[in-house]
């Protein structure tokens, strides 16, 4: 509050001295408004009748529209290119109804179809850069019973905005991601990667033939290249149960069909499939988007391969202990010369899936019940055991099986088999009759019976033909079995296989 | 974008061509532009913005618009000035149809017109671009377009 004082008695002098004190106290107060107003985040500006805006602005205003002159300009030239013409001659209304004294103020509050509006910004060539969001109120200013100027108050809310469209969207995404991801995880990533590989392939072929302008003259070739390209992918996908592919790769194909029954085709037939072609590239670049964060995560909270290698342990015996169960045997697992650590990690999954076969044809198939063991003066409790050997070999990586079931010529029959098996599907002949299943079923049940359960038969089937793609495996990587049949009935397997 | 979209601006195009020539235009097989650049010697592009936003160019060569000024305008000698014209005609006449078509809460901007092939116009990375060729009188011009879903 400025404070007047009374002048003293040398009058003219005092006035003029008053008059400068006074002046500089207006500056001073004038500034730290100034200073105050420059401050705000929000941009402040008068609008007179004519919708120009006035001088008296503050640096907020020319921050967010991102303009340095802005006195004079008329406010809806301002927002011309930035907002639809709708909106703009919405806002005329609106502040012409805003100068109308007579008006409520408060109700005219629902016209202001600038509460909340998206800004935009162009580049050079007129094509959209950015947006920013704004939110305006109008206020208006009285002289009197006049209006002499609306203020408008213009606030940046962009940070607001975009983080709810980021959330909007990221629950959009989640939601599908979840979906594709229990579609995903049960496939090998090997057999993923090459699916992705496949597909990228076919849909490079068709993006191909479809620019190829020579292609132009003859539609019905495009279509029947195109044709044959997507039904790769949709049997890709199909054949790992990719559902959600495998749907989009159909609608493509029902768009190539449409086309099939027009009399003649011309290049703007193709724009449905074209668009397709654009939906299967984004699912595409989307399901490889997903699996790099997972393998992110998996990189992240992936077990040490020490860790991996003594899972197989006790995950075998696991094994041993409900199969023992469902079978109603008794057996020991011994693994106490089993070293995990000595493992190539390389060769953890052949391994682990040599074991786990071996283990559950030896329970299923080779070793007796414990009245069957009693009854031939054996310990009704059978022994499993493995070992790995000390890694005398550099290269090689050796581990024992070990068992004391069913006789000895089971094995015999074992090793026979897994060489004539293997000679029989190169040669592609299979006699039924003398099917390894059959084989081992007739000797298990020669001392009892001639009946075979057909489950059974069927079972110890599948289990050696699990056991044949194991070995078989282990073969392509250069793995070997050796079968030593002891005096003291045991049976030990020596499996060998190159660390690399 | 839909097919909607898609038919509508090549349609645009191809009556411009039929109505002010009245001769047959024909359209090529669409495709997925790449990332080598689709630009003739003349350029109209029109930017869209509001609830979806994009971008669509019309790209011909100088010797299509001097025959399209011989049969418009009866001139057989025209400077660059007047192929810009033309050009930038043809992209106002789609500017227009989609203002009327995409309504007022869209903002189709005026048609900003390009001399030159040196660069390709930038469209937007996240949203796929078509390019449609369209033949009048086996002179090749490019429509691309670009808009969101």
């Amino acid at each position: 509050m400025l404070e007047y004082k009374k002048p003293p008695k040398n009058e003219g002098l005092n006035l003029e001295n008053e008059v400068a004190r006074l002046r500089a106290a207006l500056e001073q107060k004038g500034n730290e408004n100034s200073q105050i107003f420059s401050l705000l985040e929000e941009g402040i500006f008068l609008l007179n009748e004519q919708f120009s805006v006035h001088s008296i602005l503050n640096p907020a205003v020319k921050k967010i529209f991102e303009n340095d002159t802005l006195e004079g300009i008329n406010f809806l030239e301002l927002l011309e290119n930035h907002i639809p013409a709708k909106l703009i001659n919405d806002t005329r209304e609106y502040l012409n109804l805003l100068f109308k004294a007579d008006l409520d103020e408060q109700i005219l509050d629902e016209l202001n179809r600038l509460e909340q509006v998206e800004f935009y910004f162009n580049d050079a060539m007129g094509v959209w850069k950015s947006s920013k969001y704004l939110s305006f109120r109008f206020k208006r200013l009285f002289k009197g019973k006049n209006i002499s100027y609306v203020v408008g108050i213009v606030q940046d809310i962009s940070c607001i905005k975009h983080l709810e469209k980021k959330v909007n969207q990221a629950e959009k995404e989640s939601r599908k991601q979840m979906e594709w991801m229990i579609n995903i995880l049960h496939i090998k990533p090997q057999l993923l990667q090459e699916f992705i590989n496949v597909t990228d392939d076919e849909i490079k072929k068709i993006d191909q033939t479809l620019r190829d302008p020579s292609n132009t003259e003859d539609p019905a070739f495009v279509l029947t290249k195109v044709r044959k390209s997507i039904k790769n992918v949709r049997n890709n996908a199909a054949f790992l149960d990719l559902q959600f592919f495998e749907e989009k790769a159909k609608i493509f194909q029902e768009k190539i069909n449409g086309l099939n029954e027009k009399e003649s085709i011309t290049g703007s037939d193709f724009v449905p499939i074209v668009l397709q072609l654009g939906e299967l590239k984004k699912t595409l670049q989307d399901i490889k988007e997903l699996i790099k964060r997972l393998n992110y995560l998996k990189s992240t909270l992936r077990t040490t391969r020490r860790y991996e290698a003594s899972l197989i342990i006790r995950a075998l015996s696991d094994v041993v202990t409900n199969l023992s169960h469902d079978y109603d045997k008794r057996i020991r697992f011994i693994y106490k010369k089993f070293n995990s650590n000595h493992i190539p990690y390389q060769r953890i999954s052949i391994i682990k899936e040599f074991l786990f076969t071996l283990t559950s044809y030896t329970i299923a198939h080779v070793i007796e019940k414990p009245e069957e063991r009693r009854a031939i003066n054996l310990d009704p409790v059978a022994t499993i055991e493995v070992e790995t050997t000390p890694p005398t070999k550099k290269n090689v990586f050796e581990f024992k099986f070990r068992h004391d079931g069913r006789v000895i010529r089971m094995e015999r029959l074992l090793e026979k088999i897994m060489d004539e098996t293997l000679n029989h599907h190169k040669m592609g002949s299979y006699d039924k009759a003398s099917r390894p299943g059959t084989e081992i079923m007739r000797l298990f049940f020669l001392s009892d019976s001639d009946y075979v359960e057909r489950e059974e038969q069927i079972h110890a089937d599948k289990i050696l033909h699990d056991f044949h793609i194991a070995h078989k495996k282990l073969k392509k990587k250069g793995g070997r079995i050796k079968i030593t049949f002891t005096t003291e009935r045991y049976i030990e397997y020596t499996i060998s296989i190159p660390k690399r | 974008m839909q097919e909607i979209d898609l038919h509508f601006f090549i349609d645009s195009t191809i009556n411009y061509f039929k109505e002010v020539t009245n001769e047959s235009v024909s359209t090529g097989i669409p495709y997925i532009k790449g990332k080598d650049p689709v630009v003739l010697e003349f350029t109209g592009i029109i930017g869209i913005s509001g609830k979806r936003k994009g971008s669509i160019y019309i790209t011909a060569t100088a010797d299509m618009l001097r025959d399209l000024a011989s049969t418009l305008l009866g001139m057989e000698e025209v400077n660059e000035d007047v192929l810009k014209d033309l050009v930038g005609e043809i992209a106002n006449t789609i500017s227009g149809n989609a203002r009327e078509a995409y309504g007022a809460d869209f903002l189709i901007s005026v048609p900003v017109i390009v001399q030159g092939v040196a660069e390709d116009i930038k469209m937007p990375d996240d949203v796929e671009t078509y390019v449609i060729p369209i033949t009048w009188k086996n002179y090749k011009n490019y429509l691309v377009v670009c808009l969101e879903d």
